[in-house]
């Protein structure tokens, strides 16, 4: 970081290189689309560029770029909700049918629908929880939210996850949705 | 041990939890099947989560980004807030409008009117006071007041 503090453009590119495919991949399951997260993270990084003098390694660099990307899908969707568009929020939320077995495909799908369905908040902290590996405290640490509000915004959103997932979750376990509620 | 919140049992299971509170919640599940079946539950979401990989074959953002830090390095030094015209626009008005006041004021402004006598007299009060004088003796009692008032005339006679 002190050697893009001055301005050394390869440095960035070596940053870039280490960190870009998480940095999407984070963005890609917030947002839920590849361009928009291509989009956000290449802001991030010119950020971290312009940014770069001024900071202070009192945190991992990976948590303090992950606070970048998610403050700019967190800006992205206000903007998204204020002319009605949001992206990330097109799927319907629509429990699966269960068919007698879940392909890997199907699951996949049914639990990408299902995170995406979420509100944003609880989108958020679920891809940081889950996906990224972060504990509930890193996951305050990236969002600047406390802990205790990450905790009921992961139990909410856990929740909400497990009903919409309950029959696959079902079916993965060898029961029917009516003997996993019995 | 009483049943445990939701997220404690989500603490468990993402292991963010210390070996001692984790071996009594351990221990409560052993014996509440309600808690029991709500770990399983969340277990089962947890695993199923797992499936959703994101590709790995991200785009390579480089090519991109570089050529926007080169035009970003050309357009000036980082510290100028290039992305924010509005904000060097409004600076410099004001920075020209505090200009064209100070220049306007100097002009315009009359020169203070001169004030020999009352400055002369002033310099005698201070004089005075300064050396302890007026302890002893009024201003006009010490003679400086007209030693200096015609050191002053004489001065002004020598001027052509």
């Amino acid at each position: 970081m002190s050697a893009v503090a001055a301005g050394e453009i390869a440095a960035l590119g070596r940053l870039v290189e280490r960190h870009q495919q998480r940095a999407q991949r984070l963005a890609r399951r917030v947002t839920g689309s590849a361009d928009l997260a291509e989009d956000v993270v290449q802001d991030a990084f010119l950020r971290v560029y312009r940014a770069a003098d001024r900071y202070r390694p009192t945190a991992r660099f990976t948590t303090w770029l992950h606070r970048i990307v998610v403050n700019l899908c967190l800006d992205r969707h206000r903007k998204w909700r204020t002319v009605g568009d949001v992206p990330a929020d097109r799927p319907d939320r629509q429990t699966p049918t269960p068919p007698d077995s879940f392909s890997t495909a199907e699951t996949r799908d049914a639990v990408r629908r299902a995170v995406l369905a979420l509100p944003h908040r609880q989108r958020l902290a679920v891809v940081l929880h889950r996906f990224e590996g972060y504990s509930m405290r890193e996951v305050a640490g990236v969002t600047g939210w406390s802990e205790s509000a990450v905790e009921s915004c992961l139990v909410r959103a856990y929740r909400q996850l497990r009903r919409d997932l309950a029959a696959l979750a079902a079916d993965s376990r060898g029961k029917t949705p009516q003997e996993e509620r019995d | 041990m009483s049943c445990p919140d939701e997220g404690e049992l989500i603490r468990l299971i993402a292991g963010e939890l210390e070996a001692g509170p984790a071996d009594r919640l351990r221990g409560h599940l052993g014996e509440c099947d309600r808690c029991a079946g709500l770990l399983a539950e969340l277990q089962a979401t947890w695993q199923l989560m797992e499936t959703w990989q994101e590709n790995e074959t991200s785009a390579d953002l480089w090519p991109t980004l570089r050529l926007a830090v080169e035009s970003d390095t050309r357009r000036g030094p980082r510290w100028i807030p290039s992305t924010r015209p509005d904000l060097l626009r409004a600076a410099a008005s004001i920075a020209l409008a505090v200009g064209l006041g100070w220049t306007a004021g100097t002009w315009i402004t009359p020169p203070l009117p001169a004030q020999p006598e009352a400055n002369g007299q002033m310099q005698v009060e201070e004089l005075v006071e300064s050396l302890g004088l007026d302890e002893f003796a009024s201003v006009s009692a010490t003679g400086l007041h007209a030693t200096l008032m015609s050191v002053e005339e004489s001065e002004s006679e020598a001027t052509p």
